[in-house]
């Protein structure tokens, strides 16, 4: 079952533990939708399993399921006064 | 013999199982309430970076109301994931099933042998025996005045005849009896569970309210 999951990475994680989650990511064909290096998350779309797994990691300190919220962007009109 | 099968059912403890189903069930929403709201944390301690975010779009018009230009309203100060959009989803569990089979095999098994012989035997014999016996002597004598001469002579002759007769019979009779009594049972117990996701409480996450600073005529 597929679904969108926040990753988020221990404070000490380094850059090659970024890389790891993502390579594992990656091979699971998981999709990145957002991601941070310097903030050490992810938000992704997988499966449970591959969720559980990375879960199980000892560099990832959370691993929580995540909806997207009806956003929009407000135009505002402004009349240009003469 | 009581039935055992009753007393199987009866010893099935499907309150206990119930409870602790319930109990497991309760648990394990709690843990996923828990996680759900540390996610939120994490979503709120995560910042986009200022200028990272469109809030909105400023559209100058012109009299005749054409657009004359459009501007780009940016988060000015470190916007966090929760606020931008991105929730935490909650899970709730909709339904159980608890499927409960079990399975008893009670057998009693009786076994009778009985088993008898007998043997009849005549056994007669008889037998006889002769013996002969023979003998003979003679002797002289002489005395005065008298002369005798004599001779003897013998003959034995024993004879013995017998018989007997011996009737055998021979009887014996067993009998066994048995009865055993079976008795297998099996169970097996599955928990369904259906899990979905539900709608966030109404205070986990906070209402964004944007409000965009006056654009004012250039």
């Amino acid at each position: 079952m597929q679904g969108t999951y926040l990753i988020k990475l221990r404070d000490d994680s380094n850059e090659a533990d970024f890389m790891r989650v993502t390579g594992f990511l990656q091979s699971n064909k998981a999709q990145i939708i957002m991601a941070s290096r310097h903030g050490n998350w992810f938000i992704v779309v997988a499966n449970q399993q591959s969720a559980d797994v990375i879960k199980k990691m000892h560099i990832v300190k959370c691993v929580g399921g995540v909806t997207f919220r009806k956003r929009e962007v407000r135009i505002i009109r402004s009349k240009k006064h003469q | 013999m009581a039935d055992p099968v009753n007393a199987i059912v009866k010893e099935i403890p499907f309150a206990e199982l119930v409870r602790k189903a319930a109990l497991a069930i309760a648990d394990g929403q709690t843990a996923l309430d828990m996680n759900s709201v540390q996610t939120a944390q994490t979503l709120a301690d995560i910042k986009l970076d200022p200028g990272s975010v469109i809030l909105a779009l400023v559209e100058y018009t012109k009299e005749d109301g054409s657009i004359d230009r459009v501007e780009t309203l940016m988060n000015e100060q470190p916007l966090s994931l929760l606020a931008y959009g991105v929730v935490p989803t909650f899970y709730e569990f909709t339904e159980t099933v608890i499927d409960l089979r079990f399975w008893v095999h009670f057998w009693v098994r009786s076994t009778h042998v009985e088993s008898s012989s007998e043997f009849n035997k005549t056994l007669s014999s008889k037998w006889e025996t002769s013996r002969k016996t023979y003998g003979g002597g003679g002797g002289l004598s002489l005395n005065l005045g008298f002369f005798s001469i004599g001779g003897g002579g013998g003959y034995k002759k024993t004879e013995a005849k017998g018989s007997y007769e011996v009737d055998l019979h021979v009887s014996s009779h067993t009998a066994y009896d048995s009865q055993v009594y079976g008795l297998s049972a099996s169970a097996a117990c599955r928990l369904t569970t259906t899990l979905k996701p539900k709608p966030a409480p109404d205070r986990a996450v906070p209402q964004i309210i944007t409000k965009p600073v006056a654009a004012g005529p250039s």
